[in-house]
């Protein structure tokens, strides 16, 4: 049992910590919200520099061959900053299907790249869906390839992404999937803005016959579970994480405030009614913490994880809400104006519970998986 | 990071578990709440006769130098079994590791290896009918009288004192120094001339007491620690009752208990509404976060690296846990949940449940002063006036 981060975890965290400190203060943050992708292509090109991008992919494919943990204390600090970035669709999801499925001249091609932030992988996945399945896309074979039909709701990063990733029901294989990478501009798909409040430019991604040479598909087609594998997990993991991370910050916003603000001629972090929902902030915060690394360190045992993944998603969802809630009202009026920070957490602190499942969907996973502490 | 348990501790977790399966059966809980107890002395002496009472202590004091984790996972077992731990949390973890800390060498010579033989019970007085969260404002009084100290006054709430051979009391020995000095802690036999109790019954159905004691004359040899200066030794001992063992065994037991009730109920044909499965995904999710938590505290003790925040934590998040269960459990039942005696279902689970969820809340700090611990020694919050 150890409860502690490897001297390499705590340096990586410290990097991020200076790095984004330093580089993404909140005018930045506010600046990816306004921008056309949604990030800053140039601030993940530096993150690629440093090295994190590809805390996860194989050392073969030009990444660090880490782990989950890793990843984690990645998406934790980046949480903390309110980083905007394509990772979790390019690296994540998409880095992680073609790193399962793709042949070696599609992995040398893509995953060194997306590794190092050079080139950017959408998924025609929505946000809000966290179980392995279809997802509104029908692959029919044709001629010398295949023909893609169908609309995907919430697709993030779409914008500006090098390629994207389809994942579609193949007619040819009754309740398989198949993957397919094609170009965003590729005739017969177009997208339907669907903004997010919090400034992610969401699509909604339709295919009108879509037509895609054969050696566009990626592997063979597979049952749905076998094809994500653990990597919907992985991607609830580093969610749950992400918001951890903004749940810290947005407690760690309201304690520095409660120690500053006079009112009554006092600190107001000095009343019991600010501190009480600080106290109990916190301690959501930490629960969110050893679920979130918990299910991580699962992962990186290739332990079954759908569980642990669900639980650290959910409790982590709930931390970020109400961490950014209590920040919001330990500012008081300020908490509720645009031109101070409060809002930027609480904006997506809701985002992020629907990532990857909503909470209702981990609950019922979590009921359905019960076993008994002690087996019967 | 290391979620695992070692293969030791996974034989110990069995051993312990194997224990339980022996000799925990319904009929000890039902012996314990006819008698109004926590305590079942043939349990305690079974418990002595593993060596498992000290077990976190020196074998030159008759433990076995276990660690806190060790520990976690014997309450964690211990609670899954229901099993009765009450004058086994009095004796070890209030009176015995504070004699570990600031007990002279005598007293660690003679009270730890009879603690660990389940010789010799203790309890723990502090509170009084003045003096609960304010601790400190404690009036009951110690005068020097020659090689004794002769102590009169009353305390209040104190668990297993009807039963405890030995109690640790908190008193006053200098009424002149400010409040926060002039406390002192003295080891008293409980069937000293001059002490009489009276029982109180709580809401969970078990007894404490009020203990009055009149002119009860103290070898001075039971002094601990620094004269005067108890306080200091008084926040110790309130470190390890928050440190110790967050109690989520027991969630963990009525959770497994719940999710076979509703499974044998949809199995007789009656369904059960998604929204009851989603409440108790909710608690699961937050009892395993309170189960890590309470593995952390004991990490980090193991480690030299006591955290007071995070033992308030983990203690104000079981609290809230055992209350929500409890609700959820009555809820699930209907009135049925309610009911008493035989016609009750899950041999009247529900009820006890309800009862005793606030004793959390209390015993030990009440949720408030803990919160004020998290705010204060945690965030650092600056103090109210």
């Amino acid at each position: 049992m150890d409860f502690s981060l490897s001297e390499t975890q705590e340096l990586l965290r410290r990097t991020l910590r200076e790095f984004l400190q330093r580089e993404y203060p909140s005018r930045v943050v506010r600046a990816a919200e306004a921008s056309e992708r949604g990030y800053l292509p140039e601030i993940y090109r530096r993150l690629g520099e440093l090295g994190v991008l590809g805390l996860t992919v194989p050392e073969a494919e030009g990444g660090a061959g880490g782990g989950w943990v890793d990843l984690a204390v990645f998406y934790e600090e980046a949480g903390r900053a309110l980083l905007a970035s394509p990772h979790l669709s390019s690296v994540v999801l998409g880095g992680g299907l073609l790193a399962r499925w793709a042949d070696s001249a599609q992995r040398q091609a893509w995953l060194p790249a997306l590794a190092s932030g050079e080139r950017v992988l959408a998924v025609a996945w929505p946000l809000d869906a966290g179980e392995p399945g279809p997802c509104g896309l029908v692959a029919q074979p044709a001629a010398g390839g295949y023909r893609l039909r169908g609309e995907v709701p919430h697709v993030a990063h779409y914008v500006g992404a090098d390629a994207v990733l389809l994942v579609a029901e193949r007619a040819d294989a009754a309740g398989r999937l198949g993957l397919f990478l094609a170009d965003p501009t590729a005739p017969g798909l177009t997208v339907t803005p669907q903004p997010l409040q919090s400034g992610e430019p969401l699509v909604r991604l339709r295919c009108d016959d879509v037509w895609l040479p054969a050696e566009a598909a990626v592997g063979e087609p597979q049952p749905a579970a076998v094809l994500f594998g653990p990597t919907l997990d992985g991607a609830k993991t580093a969610v749950a994480a992400l918001a951890l991370g903004g749940a810290a910050a947005a407690v760690d916003m309201a304690v520095a405030y409660a120690k500053e603000r006079h009112q009554f001629g006092r600190p107001i972090g000095s009343f019991q009614a600010i501190q009480h929902r600080l106290a109990r902030l916190a301690m959501l915060v930490e629960e969110a913490r050893l679920l979130v690394y918990a299910a991580a360190w699962q992962l990186d045992q290739g332990m079954e994880a759908r569980r642990a993944a669900a639980m650290a998603k959910l409790q982590a969802g709930t931390a970020f809400r109400e961490a950014a809630t209590g920040c919001i009202l330990v500012h008081g009026g300020y908490g509720f104006m645009l031109e101070t920070d409060p809002q930027l957490y609480y904006r997506r602190a809701k985002v992020l519970e629907f990532a990857f499942g909503p909470p209702a969907a981990q609950q019922a996973l979590i009921a359905a998986t019960h076993t008994p502490f002690i087996p019967a | 990071m290391d979620f695992a348990f070692t293969p030791e501790q996974e034989r110990f977790r069995e051993e312990v578990r194997a224990f339980c399966r022996e000799h925990v059966d319904s009929s000890v809980r039902a012996w314990l709440q006819a008698h109004h107890e926590e305590h079942d002395p043939v349990f305690y002496r079974k418990i002595a006769e593993r060596g498992w009472i000290g077990m976190q202590w020196p074998p030159e004091y008759g433990g076995q130098g276990r660690s806190h984790v060790d520990m976690a996972i014997f309450y964690e077992e211990m609670g899954y079994a229901r099993a009765p731990l009450g004058r086994y949390t009095g004796s070890v973890v209030f009176v015995g590791e504070s004699i570990i800390a600031y007990g002279t060498p005598e007293q660690k010579a003679y009270f730890l290896p009879r603690i660990a033989r389940g010789e010799l019970t203790c309890c723990w007085a502090l509170t009084e009918p003045g003096a609960g969260s304010d601790a400190a404002a404690l009036q009951c009084r110690a005068v020097e009288e020659g090689d004794y100290f002769v102590v009169t006054g009353q305390k209040v709430f104190t668990s297993g004192a009807h039963l405890a051979d030995v109690g640790m009391f908190a008193v006053r020995t200098d009424p002149n120094a400010p409040k926060y000095h002039g406390i002192s802690l003295l080891l008293i036999d409980m069937n000293s001339p001059g002490i009489t109790l009276r029982p109180l019954y709580t809401l969970g159905g078990w007894r404490v007491n009020e203990i009055f004691l009149d002119h009860v004359r103290v070898p001075r040899e039971r002094l601990m620690g620094q004269k005067n200066e108890g306080w200091r030794h008084v926040l110790t001992t309130l470190g390890f009752e928050r440190a110790g063992l967050a109690p989520v065994g027991t969630l963990l037991r009525t959770v497994d208990d719940l999710m076979a009730y509703l499974t044998q109920r949809e199995e007789a044909g009656q369904p059960v509404a998604a929204a009851w499965r989603e409440r108790l995904a909710e608690l699961v999710t937050e009892i395993h976060a309170a189960r890590w938590m309470a593995y952390r505290v004991a990490w980090l003790q193991d480690s030299g690296l006591p955290d007071l925040a995070r033992s308030s934590m983990a203690k104000v998040l079981t609290a809230d846990l055992h209350y929500r269960l409890a609700n959820l459990v009555v809820d699930v039942l209907g009135l049925d949940g309610l009911v008493r005696g035989p016609e009750a279902p899950l041999d009247g689970l529900g009820e006890q449940l309800y009862r005793a969820a606030l004793f959390h809340h209390i015993g030990g700090g009440t949720m408030e002063m803990q919160l004020n611990a998290i705010a204060l020694q945690g965030l650092g919050l600056p103090r109210g006036a």
